[in-house]
């Protein structure tokens, strides 16, 4: 083989092998190939030394997109301490004690609520979670030894960890680890810009993606089921009210998102673009779904610019 | 092809066979001199040898291809897991203020513990002086009663819903600067990894 042709061939192969990602902060959920190296990675993470795995102590308040081994030790008397943790949108996790040294029975406590809270505002909302809300939270105190040494498993990408001890020197370390979830639903994006795939395979659900940044959204692809279907609901001009399936875009400066304004519905099949700009300090695109379809929304999203922002009068808009 | 090179890029991130798997895809110039004949990289060889060389210019590329993580591309910060930890816990002091502020004001209709704790937000150790020192401190919400109320099979259940559901009083301001602070670590973290890879693959 020629040198020429071989070092071109070279070169041609190392750039195919570089990361096919284009952007910074564009999120690519293209599950199949998550899939195969998640698999890889999460045999890795079985077997790599415990040296190699992610350590670090935990804040009183705090924000973890790792996974890892985290300690909290209390110099002092630490009332209140909250931790939140955030996953890629298509994973989950699961929380592992590793040492637990509270005095539960002085009121020491460490809780786990499957999600996140902030003043008083549950994500995912209510009607969107699977739980009812006493099982989403999991106090360490009142779990049994089963339940301590089993862990506790996160519905979605989010969840919060919530302790409060007395004493100083007592402390916890807790493992914290993501699984790949293939059919994400209820997430909370890690970054203002991103691509999102949202499927839900035929379950009577709905799943809410959240973006707590004023965004400009670009809505390519809306699909419910097969387009051949004789059943698939049409384009309703009185809104989507009666529909069993839809898409509904939501606005608002809180988590929940059953205390949110609808800003617009969508509920028939479509491809194309819709773009959106909306100065709300969360956003939400919330895929109700009835069941009997499989309904997938794909959309992009990046943070507003500030002459967007300068021109909202205070309040959330829309354009 | 990518399943075989993946299952060879685990073998050797494991280093079971780090140092017998891995010299197969050396490239040549690295080579011991038993060649039969001495070559230049891309010079002309014997047919063997340049199959040799074909074979091990793909695996590299294969394997190089295969093990990278799945990771979206990021421009790489060069700050290292240390740095960052150094940063976190220096944080420059107007960005403390406003982080310290903000969280205050949502705490001032709430029901305030007599004895003000000092906060750690972003130190380990005793804050400094010119620091802010906030009291950090939950709100326990009262959920409306049917919302708390719900039907239970076990006195482990009763116990758990009669708790008040805990929450915190956060501004997404804050809520924006912790995520992006949790992120850099993240970003840091996997380019230690990455580069930790990369010198398994240099050996």
């Amino acid at each position: 083989m020629e040198r020429a042709f071989r070092e071109r061939l070279l070169f041609a192969l190392l750039c195919l092998s570089v990361p096919r990602r284009d952007c910074r902060y564009i999120e690519d959920n293209e599950v199949t190939q998550d899939e195969l190296f998640s698999v890889l990675n999460s045999d890795l993470k079985r077997e790599l030394p415990d040296a190699s795995m992610y350590r670090r102590p935990l804040r009183c308040l705090d924000m973890v997109a790792l996974e890892g081994q985290f300690t909290f030790t209390a110099a002092r008397p630490q009332r209140g301490c909250a931790s939140f943790f955030i996953a890629e949108p298509n994973k989950v996790f699961s929380l592992f004690y590793d040492h637990v040294n509270i005095n539960c029975r002085g009121g020491d406590f460490i809780k786990v609520f499957d999600g996140w809270v902030m003043k008083g505002q549950r994500f995912p909302s209510l009607q969107d979670h699977p739980l009812p809300l006493h099982q989403r939270y999991v106090d360490y105190c009142n779990s049994d030894e089963l339940s301590r040494r089993t862990g506790v498993r996160s519905s979605q990408n989010v969840f919060m960890l919530f302790f409060h001890i007395r004493n100083a020197g007592d402390g916890f370390t807790i493992t914290v680890r993501q699984h790949l979830n293939p059919f994400p639903c209820n997430i909370i994006s890690q970054t203002p810009e991103g691509r999102f795939t949202m499927v839900v395979p035929q379950q009577h659900r709905n799943c809410s993606f959240s973006i707590i940044y004023p965004v400009q959204l670009q809505i390519s692809a809306f699909s419910l089921g097969r387009s051949s279907d004789p059943a698939l609901p049409k384009m309703s001009v009185t809104g989507c009210s009666d529909a069993g399936d839809f898409v509904e875009l939501l606005g608002g400066s809180g988590l929940d998102t059953s205390h949110m304004s609808p800003i617009a519905e969508l509920c028939s099949s479509f491809t194309g673009p819709t773009q959106m700009k909306i100065g709300c300090d969360n956003t939400v695109l919330r895929l109700v779904s009835s069941g009997r379809f499989v309904n997938s929304l794909t959309f992009s999203y990046n943070l507003l610019d500030q002459h967007d922002l300068n021109s909202v009068d205070g309040f959330c808009f829309t354009e | 092809m990518q399943l075989l090179a993946s299952g060879l890029c685990h073998h050797n991130a494991l280093g079971i066979h780090n140092g017998v798997e891995f010299h197969r895809y050396t490239p040549s110039i690295l080579r011991s001199s038993s060649a039969k004949q001495p070559c230049d990289t891309f010079s002309k060889c014997e047919k063997g040898l340049d199959l040799k060389m074909n074979l091990m210019m793909v695996c590299a590329v294969a394997l190089l291809g295969a093990c990278q993580p799945a990771y979206e591309c990021r421009a790489v910060e060069s700050r290292t897991g240390s740095r960052l930890s150094d940063r976190l816990q220096h944080l420059p002091l107007p960005i403390l203020l406003r982080l310290g502020e903000q969280y205050s004001i949502q705490l001032d209709n709430s029901k305030q513990d007599p004895s003000p704790v000092r906060s750690d937000l972003w130190s380990h150790g005793p804050s400094p002086a010119s620091t802010v020192n906030r009291a950090l401190q939950l709100t326990q919400r009262k959920i409306a009663s049917s919302e708390g109320q719900q039907e239970e099979d076990s006195a482990e259940k009763e116990k758990r819903s009669d708790d008040p559901p805990i929450s915190l009083d956060l501004t997404f301001h804050l809520l924006r600067e912790v995520l992006e602070m949790a992120r850099a670590e993240q970003l840091a973290q996997q380019a230690n990894d990455n580069r930790k890879m990369m010198d398994i693959f240099g050996k």
